[in-house]
């Protein structure tokens, strides 16, 4: 929470994540609407919702499994139809470790204490 | 100088035996061609959706049961949000603070003997990715990557161990324990070559008796024992030269180059990990029972630990014996069948641990795919004891029978490898034999006891190793002494 009560969103690190290329002003303006949204659903931390079960889901059911019986899969012509790239049996992209870049390191803490 | 002690945590991957994907009904076969095992769920196409197969959840709880977890009353898949080439959606469904399994513990057997238990923090069902083939000699030198998503959502588990490890020793008992517990109760088929098994190292070092936890590095994706153990030694020495150079190790992920047997940064492309874990909204929670882990418990076979104990305690086998035999579940069923035809358990630990798995070396099989059964092998040590043959003459029969699988029986009659212990044909024997050579006669009455080894190895000679060997040196004792 800032000082006016409102989120602080780092809009930058969260286009990262999405791997999003926002200009300036769309900066300014998804941090502003994030932030709207944020404050909104905030309204929630008002409710006390002491000895209320966390809720993880929505739906009404519990318990809904399949049996281990394979099915048809797709062909690898149909597979690979709407591909950007191929090579020969394969999906094609370009390579994963760049140079220069920093460390990943971004875990957070210090320990080894389990995640 | 500070002495340093390692802090050891290890992440295994099972890959679970089922027939099928995690969330889809693609089949889970190794070696197929690539992309031929895919559907639109498991590339990650918009608007499919996951269903749970329960056979994976019924193995995780297995698993669970078998390292003395406790279940989960209910369970929740959580989405963990990263970009990697090799996953589909952009996100794997995981378990966080709801996982199937929590506690537990797995039993390892210290170099000095002792028992030591390493707790379990937690035994989660999540989804493979794809796997990645890097267009260079390694990750660090490719230009471009190949994806094959046919592992894409096959069901693993991820055993989180406490960082309760201090040796590259107890490192690599805890892996080999794990793999036989799960090999033992058929979850996974633990093939490292076909990278069913794979392991994830945490690792740090603190001053000896400290309880403060230095700085971690994590090396990711192991796919072998001895990778793990090469890792271990390298970064145990890479910190520790660090620390005592006054710099500090860095909290960081790093790649493992068993070529030039050293670690690196991983310079990732894939952000800072913050991977937004919430409740997966496709998938309901699961509540599995207590009368279907009733269920499942009643199912699981006797395990090693208790095996080993049964082993020492009621047949008073060896340590090293027990913890063999225990340590291989084929070998352990074998052992406990043969024993129901025979009873002397050592006699039966010396040759499974001797001839019947210097076969298995040589013939590279193992003891579920024997030609011979149990009764077989117990018919082949009573002839022993009842003077039938002996125990030279029945390492020959065993080779045969593990060739054809013909009854031992069978096998002595028709090569008329009967022992002979008929005292008046051996004495016929003996005596011509001892009369025609009086020089190592003489030197055996004047002391010198190798000499009757001649005579033994020329009976021996005679009758193709069929003579009974303590009678036949009784009689030769009798017949040269005798003829003072």
């Amino acid at each position: 929470m800032g000082a006016d009560g409102r989120s602080q969103v780092d809009i930058g690190h969260l286009a990262t994540l999405a791997r999003l290329n926002l200009k300036p002003e769309e900066c300014a303006k998804f941090q502003e609407q994030i932030e709207d949204i944020l404050a909104y659903v905030d309204k929630l931390s008002q409710l006390n919702v002491d000895g209320v079960e966390p809720m993880t889901t929505a739906l009404p059911m519990i318990n809904v499994f399949r049996d281990d019986t394979p099915h048809e899969t797709l062909s690898r012509d149909e597979a690979m139809r709407n591909a950007p790239d191929k090579e020969g049996a394969f999906f094609k992209v370009p390579r994963i470790i760049q140079d220069g870049e920093a460390p990943d390191d971004g875990e957070g803490g210090d320990s080894n204490a389990s995640k | 100088m500070t002495t340093w002690e390692p802090v050891i945590g290890l992440e295994v991957h099972a890959e679970l035996a089922t027939r099928t994907k995690l969330f889809c009904a693609c089949p889970t076969e190794f070696g197929a061609e690539p992309n031929t095992l895919v559907c639109p769920r498991c590339l990650g196409m918009p608007g499919t959706l996951p269903v749970l197969n329960k056979q994976a959840l019924e193995f995780a709880i297995r698993a669970g049961l078998a390292f003395d977890c406790q279940i989960a009353e209910h369970i929740v898949f959580e989405r963990k949000n990263y970009f990697y080439p090799d996953l589909s959606k952009g996100y794997q469904i995981s378990q966080l603070s709801q996982a199937v399994a929590t506690g537990g513990q797995v039993n390892i057997v210290t170099d000095d003997g002792n028992e030591k238990q390493i707790h379990i923090t937690q035994i989660q069902l999540e989804e493979e990715a794809g796997k990645s083939i890097h267009g260079g000699a390694t990750i660090r030198e490719a230009t471009f990557t190949l994806e094959d998503f046919n592992r894409c959502g096959i069901p693993l588990i991820e055993i989180i161990s406490e960082p309760e490890m201090h040796s590259v020793e107890e490192a690599k008992a805890y892996l080999e324990k794990l793999k036989t517990v799960l090999l033992y109760i058929g979850v996974s088929d633990c093939k490292m070559e076909e990278g069913s098994l794979r392991c994830d190292v945490n690792i740090s070092l603190r001053e000896a008796g400290s309880d403060r936890l230095g700085r971690r590095a994590e090396i990711k994706n192991l796919n072998s024992f001895r990778a793990v153990v090469n890792v271990l030694e390298y970064e145990i020495q890479r910190q520790t030269e660090l620390l005592n150079s006054g710099g500090t190790v860095a909290r960081e992920t790093r790649t493992w180059d068993e070529g030039r047997g050293e670690s690196f940064s991983m310079r990732s492309k894939e952000e800072a990990h913050d991977y937004r874990f919430f409740p997966e909204p496709d998938l309901a929670p699961v509540e599995p029972g207590q009368a279907w882990i009733a269920e499942i418990k009643a199912t699981l076979p006797e395990l090693p630990d208790i095996k080993r104990r049964r082993y020492v305690e009621e047949y008073g086998l060896p340590l090293y014996d027990a913890e063999l035999i225990s340590g291989n579940r084929e070998m352990a069923d074998f052992f406990d069948k043969t024993l129901q035809y025979y009873k002397d358990p050592k006699a039966i630990s010396n040759w499974l641990m001797g001839e019947v798995s210097r076969l298995n070396n040589q013939a590279e099989t193992g003891f579920d795919k024997l030609r011979f059964s149990p009764q077989q092998l117990g018919e082949l040590l009573a002839m022993i004891d009842n003077g039938q043959i002996s125990t030279k003459i029945a390492k020959t029969v065993l080779e045969e029978m593990f060739a054809s699988g013909t009854a031992p029986a069978s096998i002595v009659e028709a090569r008329g490898l009967m022992q002979i212990s008929d005292q008046g044909a051996l004495e016929t024997m003996i005596n011509s034999l001892v009369d025609a050579n009086p020089g190592p006669a003489e030197d055996y009455r004047n002391g010198r006891d190798k000499a009757l080894g001649f005579f033994v190895g020329q009976i021996m000679k005679e009758t193709k190793g069929r003579a009974n060997p303590v009678l036949v040196t009784d009689l030769l004792k009798e017949a040269i002494l005798g003829k003072k």
